[in-house]
């Protein structure tokens, strides 16, 4: 009986995305995917180490009084 | 004002020129801060552009010592990214005039939008080269809006273009994906906004 229920869970969850797209259209469901895999392709970059020139770059200005 | 007591009692080079706006210390700290945290997205945003990671570093290291530069021109509360978006796009179009970073690339990299990409998912390496094979305006347009999260005003800033041809870049870079990734005809055109 638990495991029924237990599995009647994800079929719930699958059935309220199934309402939700045919509510939202194909083509909008696309986007929102083209979107999320976008956001995935360029996020490699973002978790690359900050070269150390660039933060030179910063540490001088901050040692320097501001001017500005 | 030149005649007030006031200014009169200035040093003569704070007359001679209009004097930008100071920022405060603390201000300038909080700034150089902000200005690290968004070192990746300036990298990511400046590979975008270049499709080539050691130009791309280098248009990185030329936006930071050029907002440094200009800091003091920078409004607090405004958006920071789109203007450093804008140093680095304006940076980008003038080495390209000045024909300082020819236009060499790999052909194999040219298919990504960001090279160097490691790609074993296999939508993902798709979606890379449905990217590559955009025109740079499009792709560009994409990247602002749909992966930088910008608002379409601030992207058509940044493009220095109407909010209009933000529009039209994203629905037809929209429809062309849809076209490389899921197949669908050119033609079918229902919900472009």
């Amino acid at each position: 009986m638990k495991d029924s229920n237990e599995a009647k869970a994800p079929m719930a969850e699958q059935a309220e995305d199934k309402k939700a797209e045919r509510k939202m259209g194909p083509r909008r469901k696309q986007d929102d995917t083209l979107v999320r895999d976008l956001r995935e392709l360029y996020s490699p970059v973002l978790e690359e180490p900050v070269p150390q020139e660039f933060l030179e770059i910063l540490r001088r200005k901050r040692t320097v009084p501001s001017k500005t | 004002m030149s005649g007030s007591p006031e200014a009169a009692a200035e040093p003569l080079e704070t007359l001679q020129a209009p004097q930008p706006r100071r920022h405060g210390e603390e201000t300038q700290r909080k700034l150089l801060q902000e200005l690290e945290q968004l070192i990746p997205r300036l990298r990511r945003y400046a590979r975008s552009l270049t499709r080539d990671e050691t130009r791309a570093d280098d248009l990185v290291q030329d936006t930071l010592i050029r907002a440094i530069d200009k800091l003091h021109l920078f409004e607090p509360g405004t958006n920071l990214v789109a203007w450093l978006f804008t140093i680095m796009r304006n940076i980008h179009i003038n080495a390209l005039r000045s024909a300082k970073w020819e236009r060499e690339q790999d052909p194999a990299d040219l298919e990504l939008p960001v090279p160097g990409l490691q790609l074993s998912n296999l939508a993902l390496r798709d979606l890379a080269r449905a990217m590559g094979a955009l025109p740079d305006d499009q792709r560009e347009t994409v990247l602002l809006v749909a992966v930088e999260g910008l608002a379409y005003q601030d992207a058509a800033e940044i493009m220095s273009v109407p909010i209009g041809t933000v529009r039209s870049r994203l629905s037809r870079a929209r429809s062309r994906l849809r076209q490389l990734m899921y197949g669908e005809a050119e033609g079918e055109r229902g919900d472009e906004g």
